[in-house]
């Protein structure tokens, strides 16, 4: 995900690492009565996880956009 | 709810919640390339996987995307690389009325290195996609590249690179009009030649 926000990555967790943002993104062309058509984002990701025949990772976003006041 | 003056006077934009999910696994030392395989779920405002924004719609609580992609690249010399992808992808708007929309892509990229600047790449590929929404199409599309390359090294993802390329593609009857824009509307194949300058940083 790329976007306006910030965030970390690479915490270690000791079974794997652990990255964690908050990024947005706006539509300028569309305007609500709260202003334009926003969107925020939640972004965990669990990531070199030993796995058989590699590594693995898991992903989470929750994603909100408002409509209304 | 308010209202989405741009295009839709009447139509209400709902505040939408949506979460999505995935797992990937990887290799990332694999025969001198890599491999990685990825299965993503997503629904309503998280059903882009992105922080771009749809054009919003009265249903966009329920649209939802799946998503199935495996890519692999393998160079066994500094000769010689290839990356094949493979994408599987439904997704839904929301509509109640609308079904899925479906997309299957396969391709892949063989690089043949004469030197350390010179090379040439081909890539070939193979897409079906189908859609009940209006407007209703349903075909295949096939796809193949030539392009000789100037770059900065001999790996596969050696870069900059500037590239002249020529594509060939045709597709099915089901397609015809969708494909390519306004210079191929009425036809089922179409080539294409340009230069390409390619850099990351």
């Amino acid at each position: 995900m790329s976007g306006y926000g910030a965030g970390v990555e690479d915490l270690d967790l000791r079974f794997g690492k652990l990255a964690l943002g908050y990024l947005s993104g706006a539509r300028p062309d569309i305007t609500t009565e709260n202003g334009n058509y926003a969107k925020s984002n939640i972004d965990m990701r669990l990531y070199d996880i030993k796995a058989p025949g590699g590594t693995g990772g898991v992903w989470f976003d929750f994603a909100n956009s408002k409509g209304a006041p | 709810m308010v209202r989405f003056r741009q295009q839709q006077r009447c139509s209400l934009i709902p505040t939408s919640n949506g979460y999505a999910f995935g797992i990937r696994h990887q290799r990332l030392e694999w025969h001198g390339g890599y491999h990685s395989f990825s299965i993503q779920y997503g629904t309503g405002a998280a059903s882009n996987f992105s922080t771009s924004i749809d054009d919003p719609t009265r249903f966009v609580n329920s649209s939802a995307r799946f998503l199935l992609t495996e890519q692999v690249v393998v160079q066994p010399n500094e000769r010689f690389a290839i990356m094949p992808i493979f994408v599987y992808q439904r997704i839904k708007d929301g509509n109640p009325q609308h079904p899925w929309q479906q997309w299957v892509s396969f391709g892949a990229r063989p690089e043949v290195f004469f030197t350390k600047y010179l090379s040439l790449a081909f890539e070939g590929g193979v897409d079906h996609t189908h859609s009940q929404i209006a407007p209703i199409y349903d075909g295949w599309l096939r796809k193949f590249t030539i392009a000789p390359q100037i770059g900065a090294g001999r790996k596969f993802f050696s870069r900059p690179f500037l590239r002249a390329f020529m594509t060939y593609a045709n597709w099915s009857d089901g397609l015809r009009g969708f494909v390519g824009g306004i210079p191929f509307q009425n036809r089922t194949s179409g080539l294409t030649y340009g230069v390409q300058a390619e850099t990351w940083w």
